[in-house]
């Protein structure tokens, strides 16, 4: 583990450098119609990049793009231009949580590895950045994250000001750092000590069991009223960073067809819908309530940790403003009022 | 490289069974020349035609259309074709508003007896479409026209 | 702005009324998120959470669709204009039954903020109503305040408007928030769902983003309220409203059609009139 301290300036020279050999990722200002949003895209000039606010948008789309092209061959094999890896820099806790749990999905598991993620995946370089402070709606620090540092990223920035310190913990990229100058542990220390008393006051405590015991949930009849207001648009799940379903589609003409990947929602009632026309889902208080059991109860089951990150995109980009927070805290009244529930571990 | 050719629309024509259609089975009987360019699709009735058949005509690479129905008042269905008018209407308010040039887009009406009249109809369409050009496509990306063959180039 | 809050006193007081002599189950208007303070949807019920009901620029939400999921119940709603002139569609096509749904109407409604409906609404008094809140605004208001609208997409050459589409489509990502926002939009199975025939690709490709606003636009014909929900509503900001918009004005010109103002009346394209302008036809 290394630890460097470079000026504005200098990692202006650093980025410049690694954008010959790498394509680099970060948030910047694009204008959408009326709207201008922060989003993660491929830079080429360190200027446009933005530090200092919550992105708009996860990088999910780098490495689990929505549209994504996988070739003729039927082997399912995406063709990769360019041969060059990426990185992806600027990304804050709930994203990198969010990438975790993708990479647990997706490769971790020895036995299901999808190729496709997994060529993606390992072409790119996720480099972290240290919030400064609770920003639109996310509340990462109440589902357990730490917004101040996260450990799942290889390399992790602390920009203070004008200074960018940079932690790098994998060997194998110590070396495009090597020639920086060193920056001191307990200085550092102090700055972040400093920040995580900004994040102490919480805005939403909770206190529910995880994961969230299956069967009471299940029948529990709070999802209606949760969900009056909701759309079942997709919106949410297009913009959370760990929403990953997909399906596959092919296109062609004559003899010759090509397949694609993209996304999927849950919240489509057409996702559950059968052949012969039935649906389990039939209704959009079932499908959010698979929505909420798939990031509170069912994935934490199955792997460790939430699959909800706390990032807040959900709530700033539905059309209606639903709020998974007020749903979060009708599940734990409705527990608490059933007598404060066991966790459904067992 | 051979001498350029002049472009050869591709008109994708939606006749109604019991006047257009007889046109057009009469103009040929009748040996009166027109121009090839025209792809027919038979319906029972313009009242039949959905705005989307034509949407997707030109995702499949036809360079304009053409629809031709009984006259409003001598609908074979009595008034298929008057609630056809308006749509037509309507879809051409608002292909044109999203780009489509209006000469693509042709409606009339010919009655069985009107071989001739079919005839000129035609030849009108595909002048009109041959002054715009071939059909990029609503995302421009055109069509690539090998030896007959409309081929879409895959991304 | 005063209006905004005399109308949300107004329309607690109605609420209020309206709870406590039990003509109503539910009560849908707007109200500030719990955890957000942003505006949302809210569903009141007991006499406690009225004075969360609210009017403000923020308030763009269209509410008249939620109607359709109380269709048996007895429900007030607080109407916008644009909402009343849904309502009355709706009423029009025999979704929901008058004696079932109580109808706050807000008068001389200011408008919402970035909604650009607002910028061409003529209708400024609910179309119907049970209750009224705000003033009326009379029709020389209503003209002066639409008078420097312009349709700028109206003035561009076939290949501009190309341009312009193609430009505000490459971003959709077929989140189909805008068909879920929109009141006409009740279809239990969506076009883009049908297989046989396969109108449209499920890809975010350019082209299926276009055939898929086009399509739905050619549903909207006769039948849009130019309320802006699906503008408001699209998470990239896309012109979404601009293609249904107009067909509005389409229907105005050439049929002198306006939906959503007669309870009575029949949709555009479910009736004809042998007198119909071909505007657009050969020779």
């Amino acid at each position: 583990m290394i630890l460097k301290k470079v000026n504005k300036e200098n990692f202006k020279e650093l980025f410049n450098k690694l954008k010959a050999d790498y394509n680099i990722a970060a948030p910047v200002l694009m204008e959408k119609g009326k709207k201008e949003l922060i989003e993660y895209e491929y830079v080429d000039d360190f200027a446009d990049i933005i530090w200092d606010k919550q992105p708009d948008s996860s990088p999910k789309n780098i490495i689990f793009p929505q549209n994504n092209y996988l070739g003729n061959d039927f082997e399912g094999n995406a063709p990769y231009d360019d041969g060059k890896e990426t990185i992806i820099l600027g990304v804050r806790s709930c994203d990198i949580e969010a990438i975790k749990v993708l990479d647990q999905v997706f490769i971790e598991d020895d036995m299901y590895i999808d190729e496709n993620y997994k060529k993606r995946r390992d072409k790119t370089i996720i480099v972290g950045i240290s919030c400064p402070e609770r920003q639109n709606s996310c509340f990462c620090d109440t589902l357990g994250l730490d917004p101040v540092e996260s450990d799942y990223a290889p390399i992790y920035l602390f920009k203070d000001g004008d200074d960018f310190w940079i932690k790098v913990k994998e060997e194998k990229y110590e070396n495009l750092f090597a020639e920086l100058p060193e920056g001191d542990q307990t200085k550092l220390t102090e700055i972040l000590e400093k920040r995580r008393d900004k994040f102490k006051e919480s805005s939403f405590e909770l206190d529910i069991p995880i994961p969230l015991p299956e069967k009471e949930m299940f029948e529990a009849d709070i999802w209606q009223e949760m969900t009056e207001n909701c759309l079942g648009c997709g919106v949410c799940t297009y913009y959370c960073p760990t929403c990953y379903c997909f399906n596959f589609f092919w296109e062609g003409a004559d003899g010759e067809s090509e397949k694609y990947k993209s996304w999927d929602s849950c919240m489509f009632s057409s996702y559950s819908a059968h052949a012969s026309g039935h649906n389990p889902r039939d209704g959009k208080d079932k499908r959010y309530r698979n929505r909420i059991m798939h990031k509170f109860s069912y994935h934490p089951l199955n792997y460790e940790g939430l699959a909800c990150v706390g990032c807040g995109r959900c709530i700033d980009r539905c059309p209606v403003n639903l709020d998974i927070r007020e749903a979060l805290k009708m599940t734990e009244q409705y527990l608490n009022e059933k007598g404060g529930a066991e966790s459904g571990k067992d | 490289m051979s001498e350029t050719q002049e472009f050869e629309p591709k008109i994708a024509t939606f006749l109604c069974t019991w006047c257009s259609y007889a046109a057009a089975d009469l103009a040929g009987s009748s040996r009166i020349q027109y121009p090839p360019n025209i792809r027919v699709m038979r319906v029972p009735c313009t009242g039949r035609m959905d705005p989307f058949l034509i949407i997707k005509a030109f995702n499949e690479g036809a360079d304009g259309i053409l629809v031709s129905g009984c006259h409003p008042g001598d609908c074979h269905f009595l008034d298929g074709n008057l609630y056809a008018r308006r749509r037509f209407v309507m879809l051409n308010e608002l292909l044109q508003y999203a780009g489509v040039e209006k000469e693509r887009l042709n409606f009339t009406w010919c009655s069985a007896s009107e071989g001739k009249r079919f005839a000129g109809v035609v030849e009108k369409a595909v002048n009109r479409v041959k002054k715009v050009g071939p059909w990029e496509g609503f995302d421009g990306q055109g069509f690539s026209r090998e030896e007959g063959e409309l081929v879409r180039e895959q991304l | 702005m005063s209006n905004y809050e005399k109308v949300t006193e107004e329309i607690q007081e109605i609420a209020s009324k309206l709870l406590k002599e039990d003509e109503v189950d539910k009560i849908i208007g707007f109200g500030k998120g719990l955890f957000s303070k942003e505006v949302t949807p809210i569903f009141v019920s007991r006499e406690e959470d009225v004075n969360r009901l609210l009017f403000s620029p923020e308030a763009e939400m269209s509410l008249a669709k939620y109607l359709l999921n109380y269709k048996d119940q007895k429900v007030a709603i607080v109407a916008k204009p644009c909402d009343s002139r849904a309502i009355a569609s709706y009423l029009s096509e025999d979704l929901i039954k008058r004696e079932n749904v109580k109808i706050i109407g807000i008068n001389g409604c200011p408008g919402i903020e970035d909604n650009t409906a607002c910028q061409e609404c003529d209708i400024r008094n609910p179309v119907i109503f049970d209750y009224t809140v705000g003033e009326e605004m009379s029709d020389e208001e209503i003209q002066a305040e639409i008078a420097g609208f312009k349709d700028e997409i109206e003035e561009m050459s076939p290949k501009e408007k190309m341009e312009y589409f193609r430009n505000e489509f490459e971003r959709c990502t077929r989140c189909y928030a805008c068909r879920e926002a929109c009141y006409v939009c009740y279809c239990e199975q969506c076009f883009t769902e049908s297989n046989q025939p396969d109108w449209v690709g499920d890809s975010v490709k350019l082209n299926d983003n276009i055939t898929y606003h086009l399509m739905r636009a050619m549903h909207m014909a006769g039948r849009c309220v130019n309320c802006g929900a699906c503008e408001m509503a699209c998470p990239e900001g896309i012109d979404v409203r601009a293609l249904a918009a107009k067909m509005v004005r389409a229907a105005d010109e050439i049929f002198d059609y306006k939906a959503g103002v007669d309870p009575e009346q029949k949709t555009l394209l479910s009736e004809y009139d042998v007198n119909d302008r071909e505007k657009g036809f050969m020779d």
